[in-house]
């Protein structure tokens, strides 16, 4: 079923958005992003995808569009990047308090300044409180294929989804996918039943003032569904597998049976894990990988079973400045709930898009290998400095005035 | 600069100063390059002297006078003389014309003529050892006198009037061309060690193959004095318009009656009919042809019509008689033809004669050189003078030039030609005079209208020296009728100058570089470690006088 | 794994041209992947792109900057000045190279093979951008074509008619003049 083509890691994405026949897509335009929402605006315009694009002047006011074309019971969609996901925060939060399942795609951008189109996690992290479901794609099959998976579960519980992309090395990757049959998909995806929708014959007040006697339960009531949404996640990405012929599912374990060493990863740089640990069981390494595909609801029963008793390398292209890398975070209060003693070691990489290669892994295998005390956070490939924590001894450098330099 | 090998090396923050800008040596990602390219403005293209507009404009606005005058006398030393008189062709080509009008070009050459008319001429070179002769003392054979003497050779400059000046002194009316302002010029000529003799006359105490033999060149610029005949029955009856304008400097001149006519459509014709209103009689022009056709520059028209100078057009004098006191001219009515050779429509005889009754009539029809003291050994096919684009003749020590090789023409012409000539004359004999390195680096590129950045500009009118209006002029005789702008309107005229292809130092290209790639060293200096060929100085130039090149072009030289 | 990197500058098409060839393997049947290394997206500025092309047995893929290339494409002879392209280029790989110069005289270490073809004269001879921009994506893959055996001209050209239909026939013109004209230096080492 499907087709075989060559396509970017982007161009899936509006596949993905296609193939989920979304009604209503809004967007302003962002590097690395801007080509998932070009091609979107292209088949709308030569009517390959019947829907309505509205062209608005901010990240905001695309967000508060599409908020606004679900409540009206639209299937709706946008992406984004870095900066641009930023401005949507306000709204993100707004979206969920209206229970509308949009799904977004954010193709992962270190945030200014200085200046930077690379990729780095951290945009899309800074979200983590919001209430949206997120996920992470490693592959352009999975850059298409999660906009579909997340539709499916977002329209169940109502809540709205993002799925994240790294900048380049996923965003403007061309490689091989499966572009799946429209009647394939559309036998997973039925059409979206709204729970209310706009209606000036059955006029209703949406997003009023709700006081604290009563707000409290309106929110436990989105917290339920994102609980809910965590079985779903798996049920809807097993049906993926029977429907449309890849698996999905919030965790994907590699080698983990017998794995002494484990990495922890997320996205693209995952399949540089993979291979990194391949090599390393070639040199008699117990090394195993799990990737974290959801992030939120967050696979709190899969990780404790597959990391418990383990020593653990987290690997994160993000930071929580003053804190760790933010998996590391998560993985850690994961692991304090009942788990045997298991020694996490975050490791914060790739930060700017700086390249992450199967050397880096192994360089970081040998650092692990070489600690017997968890560490909280080990900076990798800072030029200069061995792997280790920052140093927090260091003098702030004034700039030195512009006539003692020599041009 | 930090190697950037190690975190410390890093700045705290991400700031692109020269100290931490080897982060980006952006210089290498540069397939184009900005590049300071001075060419030729509008203006100066038009110039017939081709003064150097914006660059001695840049000079006067920041208040250095001796710059601004040595810039302009690089190619024209009398801006005294040429703010008064010169027909503005520079205006017609300033790039502003089609906005508010033009920059008011000779409003300003007027005003650095008088705020430098103290200063000495520039030094000249040293001596050369050679004599050269110049024989008339107009406009080409000032201006060739003055590059000669720059050049270090001694001059010797020969006048058949009592007065140097020629046609300034004699041909040009007191109300345009003080005879003050001439003697200024030619006390300073003198004072850079130029000789005059008056009263000598080539033909009559000079010889010219005297003068070969005694100079080591000489230049003939005697001008056109000579009135055309017109050839019709009692012609005897005119008088010249050439001689009343000499005549019309001595005080006291008046005209032989209130009714005068004027025969022509030139300058002299209009200057002559000018004069006579000033001097309280009536002046009607006959012209042959329209208005459209008239050789004379508009303004002298425009200021003839609001002075009361009657113009009867398409008629042309057929005979001339005396009737008593009267002078009775018979004038057919003429009917505008085909195109002739100069590309105005020819004038054609109608057969409707009228009589018309005047007390004298002036004939202006044109002026031509005097051939006579010439051996035919230097004369061409067409019994003219053979000469060559800057003046050389079939002999090798003998140039001419002015009004006697061109027939009348301008004074801005004709002291372009004195420089060509001079500079000939250098070729011939070795001197010079020393010229800065702007004129070889300066490109030939005009820079045209749609090369500027107009928004830069706000939009201002123009500001005119003061000039008395038609009423005032008549009542001020044979007064100057303009004036001198004050410095706060020549300053304020100056910044109206769009500075094509002359960087006046504005600073927009340094504003506006987003790189840092700018120093400013007396002016815009690219960086090339830095400047990435953004092309945004070069867009942004208000005056188009950066360029972008491409640099596999540098490369290859 | 056959792994390719392209050096050109912003607007010669670098990027397009690693998507053809990644696409002309594609067509063949082999898991391929192109990606580019946007420095910043301005006309002038340096460019890389890379290219995998992977064996039929190849399980795992990788997604990281090609350092060591088998081959690489130059597609403005003055980034050989930098000696930036020739970074990690293993030995015995070829250079093909837009240049009108002769392969020999380029300054490259004998250790590689240098193909030489006038990508620029061939782009404006069929129209493809400027006299100063010209657009010399295409050419140079033929000259790759002819000079590696990597892809076939025939896939090259399929593969360009992918890419970019709206100008297939000039692009296609100027590939096969670079295959017929590319020349081509001996290993001196």
């Amino acid at each position: 079923m499907g087709e075989r083509h060559l396509l970017t890691g982007n161009h899936a994405a509006s596949y993905g958005a296609k193939l989920s026949r979304a009604e209503v897509i809004s967007a302003y335009p962002i590097t690395p992003q801007t080509t998932i929402v070009e091609l979107l605006s292209e088949m709308v315009a030569s009517g390959e995808l019947d829907a309505r694009y509205i062209t608005v002047e901010s990240e905001h006011s695309a967000m508060a569009a599409v908020i606004g074309a679900s409540a009206a019971g639209c299937r709706t969609y946008t992406a984004t990047s870095g900066q641009g996901l930023a401005l949507m925060h306000e709204m993100l939060h707004w979206a969920v308090g209206a229970r509308t399942p949009v799904v977004l795609t954010n193709v992962t951008r270190a945030m200014a300044p200085g200046w930077s189109i690379w990729s780095e996690q951290t945009d899309f992290l800074s979200q983590r409180d919001v209430g949206w479901m997120m996920l992470f794609a490693e592959t352009v099959q999975e850059a298409q294929d999660f906009v579909v998976w997340m539709y499916r579960v977002a329209e169940q519980v109502f809540l709205p989804g993002m799925v994240a992309m790294d900048a380049f090395i996923l965003s403007h990757t061309s490689e091989p996918l499966i572009v799946h049959d429209q009647a394939a998909v559309d036998a997973y995806l039925p059409p979206f039943d709204p729970l209310y929708t706009l209606d000036p014959a059955e006029p209703r007040a949406y997003g009023g003032l709700v006081n604290r006697d009563h707000y409290f339960e309106i929110r436990y009531k989105a917290f339920e569904a994102m609980e809910r949404a965590g079985r779903l996640l798996v049920e809807a990405g097993e049906e993926f597998g029977e429907a449309l012929g890849h698996r999905y599912g919030p965790v994907d374990p590699f080698m983990m049976d017998d794995a002494e060493i484990v990495f922890v990863s997320a996205g693209a740089m995952t399949s540089n894990v993979r291979y990194a640990v391949t090599l390393l069981r070639e040199r008699g390494i117990k090394a195993g990988l799990l990737r974290l595909v959801a992030f939120r609801p967050f696979p709190f029963e899969e990780v404790r079973r597959l990391l418990e008793g383990r020593k653990v390398a987290v690997l994160d292209r993000n930071m929580s400045s003053g804190h760790s890398g933010i998996f590391a975070e998560e993985i850690r209060s994961a692991l304090s709930m009942g788990a045997a003693p298991t020694e996490v070691y975050g490791y914060v990489l790739g930060i700017g898009g700086r390249d992450i290669r199967v050397e880096t892994v192994l360089d970081v295998a040998d650092d692990l290998m070489s600690r017997d005390e968890p560490a909280r956070t080990l900076y990798v490939g800072v030029k200069g400095l061995p792997i280790g924590p920052a140093r927090a001894d260091r003098e702030i450098a004034r700039l030195a005035p512009l006539e003692e330099v020599s041009p | 600069m930090p190697d950037l090998s190690h975190v410390d090396d890093y700045p705290e923050i991400p700031v692109s100063l020269r100290s931490s800008r080897g982060v980006l040596r952006t210089g290498d990602w540069r397939n184009m390059r900005p590049v300071l390219a001075e060419r030729v403005s509008a203006c100066t293209h038009e110039c017939p002297a081709s003064v150097p507009i914006p660059r001695y404009f840049h000079h006067l606005a920041a208040g250095r006078l001796e710059e601004a005058f040595a810039t302009f006398t690089l190619r024209n030393p009398f801006p005294r003389i040429t703010g008064r008189v010169c027909p503005r062709t520079c205006e017609a080509g300033c790039n502003r014309v089609d906005r508010e009008g033009p920059v008011s070009i000779r409003d300003l050459e007027r005003y650095l003529g008088e705020a430098t008319a103290g200063l000495p001429h520039l030094p000249s070179a040293e001596a050369t050892g050679s004599k050269v002769a110049v024989v008339g003392s107009g406009p080409a054979g000032l201006s060739a006198a003055y590059y000669l003497r720059r050049s270090g050779h001694e001059v010797v400059v020969f006048e058949s009037q009592p007065e140097a000046g020629g046609m300034l002194r004699y041909g040009i009316p007191e109300y345009r061309l003080p005879s003050a302002v001439v003697d200024d010029e030619i006390a300073r000529l003198q004072a850079m060690g130029i000789r005059f003799r008056t009263g000598v006359a080539l033909g009559g105490d000079l010889d010219l193959g005297n003068l070969e033999d005694e100079y080591d060149a000489v230049f003939v610029a005697t001008g056109a004095w000579l009135g055309r005949s017109m050839g019709v029955e009692g012609e005897s009856l005119m008088e010249s318009g050439l001689d009343f304008l000499v005549a019309s400097h001595d005080a006291g001149v008046r005209p032989p009656g209130r009714r005068c006519a004027v025969v022509g459509g030139g300058n002299t014709a209009l200057d002559v009919a000018r004069t006579l209103r000033r001097l309280g009689a009536e002046a009607t022009v006959l012209y042959r042809r329209t208005p459209d056709e008239m050789p004379a520059i508009g303004e002298e028209y425009r200021a003839a019509v609001e002075e009361g100078v009657a113009f009867e057009f398409l008629t042309l004098p057929r005979a001339l008689r005396k009737d008593g006191a009267d002078l009775v001219v018979t004038l057919e009515t003429m009917r505008l033809g085909d195109p002739d050779d100069s590309g105005r429509r020819r004038p054609e005889p109608t057969g409707d004669d009228r009589e018309a009754r005047f007390d004298a009539v002036y004939s202006a029809i044109g002026e031509t050189a005097s051939l006579e003291p010439f051996p035919d050994a230097l004369k061409g096919g067409d019994g003219w003078l053979a000469v060559g684009p800057s003046g050389e003749t079939k002999a090798d020590r003998v140039f001419v030039g002015g009004d006697l090789a061109t027939g009348p023409a301008t004074v801005v012409e004709a002291i372009a030609w004195g420089r060509r000539t001079a500079e000939a004359v250098n070729e011939r004999i070795g001197g010079g005079y020393e010229v800065p390195d702007w004129v070889a680096e300066q490109g030939d590129g005009v820079v045209g209208p749609t090369d500027i950045n107009p928004a830069t500009f706000p939009d201002t009118d123009p500001h005119h020296a003061p000039h008395l209006d038609a009423a005032a002029r008549l009542a001020a005789g044979m007064g100057e009728e303009a004036g001198t702008m004050t410095d706060a309107e020549a300053l304020a005229e100056i910044e109206r100058c769009y500075s094509c292809g002359y960087c006046n130092e504005c600073g927009t290209c340094f504003v506006f570089c987003p790189d840092v790639a700018i120093r400013w060293e007396d002016g815009p200096v690219f960086d090339y470690t830095f400047c990435k060929g953004c092309d945004i100085c070069t867009t942004e130039c208000p005056g188009h006088v950066i360029l972008t090149v491409k640099e596999e072009e540098v490369a290859r030289g | 794994m056959i792994e390719l990197r392209i050096h050109g500058r912003g607007g010669q098409g670098a990027v397009v041209a690693s998507k053809a060839l990644a696409q002309a393997a594609f067509q063949q049947g082999h898991y391929v992947q192109s990606y580019p290394d946007y420095g910043v997206e301005r006309r002038g500025a340096p460019v890389v792109a890379f290219a995998r092309i992977a064996e039929p047995d190849d399980r795992y893929f990788v997604r990281q900057d090609i350092r060591e290339p088998d081959h690489i494409l130059v597609l403005d002879p003055t980034l050989l000045e930098s000696g930036a392209p020739l970074q990690g280029l293993q030995d015995g790989g070829w250079v093909v190279v837009n240049s009108p110069d002769e392969p020999g005289t380029l300054g490259v270490p004998p250790q590689y093979r240098v193909a030489a073809v006038d990508a620029s004269a061939i782009a404006v001879r069929h129209g493809l951008g400027t006299a100063a921009q010209p657009v010399v994506n295409t050419a140079i893959l033929g000259a790759f074509a002819r000079a590696t055996g990597v892809v076939t001209l025939d896939e090259v050209l399929a593969a360009i008619e992918h890419e970019v239909p709206a100008r297939a026939a000039d692009n296609i013109a100027a590939a096969t003049e670079a295959y017929e004209t590319v020349r081509m230096g001996a290993l001196r080492a």
